[in-house]
């Protein structure tokens, strides 16, 4: 479903409608979901419409940059040791209307259950979309709609064993990839100590073939950040 | 020459002209670079504090423009300091409150326990903090009013800031029948609140049983939220924890008052009415009682 479809536009999968037709003069966007029913008059009919898996952080309304990954299964990691696992994160659809070489952002859908979860404390903690996932060691099929396949790789730099139940990430930088039925991101954690760790994304594809997606979280001009996130209140 | 004509001291016209054009400039200049910096930087840095480097910028242009003036004039600006002093004291005496105000506003604007834009209560007024002056706040209160505090009472009043934390939390107390189940009321509240994405998954909602109350077995309901979307959220929570617990055969008690008729001054014995329509063991009432 991912990709460029031609005017008039008519998508029918797994409760999604998306329609793009003919309004008299003008031009009508209507998407159906399990969230309801939009409708957009568009002045002008596009040519055509590009549908990419966006990051998942602006369902029900974007209040937070950062994604938490919570692990269904502990994950020990060994002293001084370099691990992957394969986890799932939450999907979210970007509808966008193609523009010379950009592309606008007409909206985004969401399938997947939206939740949102506290790291840290009130006072100085993050509001987070919180993600529960089983742990696999071999990439798990996934519904590209609903979900992506997280390739994370852990490097343990303390001294001991340490045990792993969450992973958070600043989702300024998230690179995602996809292709016709999987989509996918992969991400780094370092741990320092057995509450502390950092975080960032990798720009790199899971698979050949994969195609880059468009960000919609990007940092500000001004800001002087890398995508990284310190995870300062447990790990 | 006209221009030429001193008007007091050695100030002629002319010196009156160029002061007057300066000053005219100066304010222009500290306007148009407030504007430029409100306009370039709003999107790039936080409203408060692109409002907090807008006035800093206009004030400090505005008592450039004024010194270069009174050069120009033939005054000795540092002869404002001796002049100052002197004045100053006089001034101070009377306008007490002027400078408390303007000495709580600036320890205002550097402590920064409120900030523009933010939800506040400041001694009995709660609303948006719509600006922070030297001498003044103002407040828009949520009904829409404009309120104007000034600086020395905001600077000792209480202040309760709504937003500085990230998350806060709100509770509900739901009284259910002696007859229902709390266990399964419990379970219904939990999953409800799972499905609201905006009721936080951690800090973990509480739900529990509180009292016993004289009409209802009273459950408190614990929910975090983003500050950002708490109301929203327990403005619209508490109707469908009561249509999901009523679908499940869960009613929301109400007070009732079981009045017992008895005959001789003896109780007559009727056993199935021994518990009042709420499921709890009914109560005599001694006035009503024959």
């Amino acid at each position: 479903m991912f990709g460029l479809h031609k005017f008039p536009v008519r998508i029918n999968r797994d409760g999604l409608s998306i329609t793009l037709e003919k309004l008299d003069q003008h031009c009508l966007y209507r998407r159906e979901s399990s969230d309801g029913v939009v409708e957009k008059i568009l002045l002008e009919a596009p040519k055509e419409i590009v549908l990419q898996p966006v990051e998942p952080l602006n369902q029900p309304s974007r209040i937070t940059p950062y994604l938490l990954i919570e692990f269904a299964t502990t994950v020990i990691v060994p002293p001084r040791g370099e691990q992957f696992v394969f986890l799932r994160f939450p999907v979210e659809i970007g509808v966008f209307l193609p523009r010379k070489e950009q592309f606008d952002l007409l909206e985004t859908i969401s399938l997947s259950r939206k939740k949102f979860s506290l790291y840290g404390t009130p006072r100085e903690g993050h509001v987070t979309r919180y993600w529960n996932t089983p742990v696999a060691t071999a990439a798990p099929k996934t519904d590209p709609l609903y979900e992506g396949v997280l390739k994370l790789e852990i490097h343990n730099d303390a001294g001991e064993w340490l045990p792993v139940k969450r992973a958070v990430f600043d989702a300024n930088g998230m690179r995602i990839f996809y292709k016709k039925n999987l989509v996918a991101a992969q991400a780094r954690m370092t741990i320092v100590s057995d509450r502390k760790a950092e975080t960032e994304f990798i720009n790199a594809p899971l698979e050949k073939g994969m195609e880059s997606s468009i960000e919609l979280f990007k940092p500000g001009k001004l800001v002087v950040t890398t995508a990284r996130y310190y995870m300062g209140e447990g790990i | 020459m006209t221009l030429e004509r001193v008007v007091f001291g050695q100030v002629t016209i002319l010196d009156l002209v160029v002061a007057a054009g300066i000053l005219l400039a100066g304010i222009i200049l500290a306007k148009a670079l407030q504007i430029y910096l409100r306009r370039s930087l709003s999107e790039r840095l936080r409203r408060d504090h692109v409002q907090l480097i807008s006035k800093i910028v206009y004030y400090t242009t505005s008592v450039v423009s004024i010194l270069v003036v009174l050069s120009v004039l033939g005054f000795d600006p540092s002869g404002l300091l001796v002049a100052g002093g002197i004045a100053g004291i006089v001034f101070g005496f009377a306008s007490q409150s002027i400078v408390a105000n303007l000495m709580s506003g600036l320890f205002l604007l550097f402590e920064r326990p409120v900030k523009i834009g933010e939800q506040v209560n400041i001694g009995e007024v709660s609303g948006f903090v719509e600006d922070i002056n030297i001498l003044s706040t103002t407040i828009r209160r949520y009904d829409g009013l404009y309120v104007r505090i000034p600086n020395e009472k905001v600077f000792t009043a209480d202040i309760t800031n709504f937003v500085s934390h990230v998350v806060r939390r709100f509770e509900y107390v739901v009284g259910i029948r002696y007859s229902d189940n709390a266990d399964e009321a419990i379970r219904i509240i939990h999953r409800v609140i799972d499905n609201e994405p905006f009721a936080l998954k951690r800090p973990e909602p509480q739900v529990f049983v509180d009292n016993l109350g004289d009409n209802s077995v009273n459950l408190v309901v614990r929910i975090w939220a983003p500050v950002s979307e708490w109301y929203t959220l327990k403005m619209r929570l508490l109707w469908i924890l009561k249509q999901s617990l009523e679908a499940e055969g869960i009613e929301i008690a109400f007070p009732q008052r079981v009045i017992w008729y008895g005959s001789g001054g003896k109780r007559e014995e009727h056993p199935e009415e021994d518990r009042d329509s709420l499921g709890k063991p009914a109560r005599r009432n001694q006035g009503q009682s024959a």
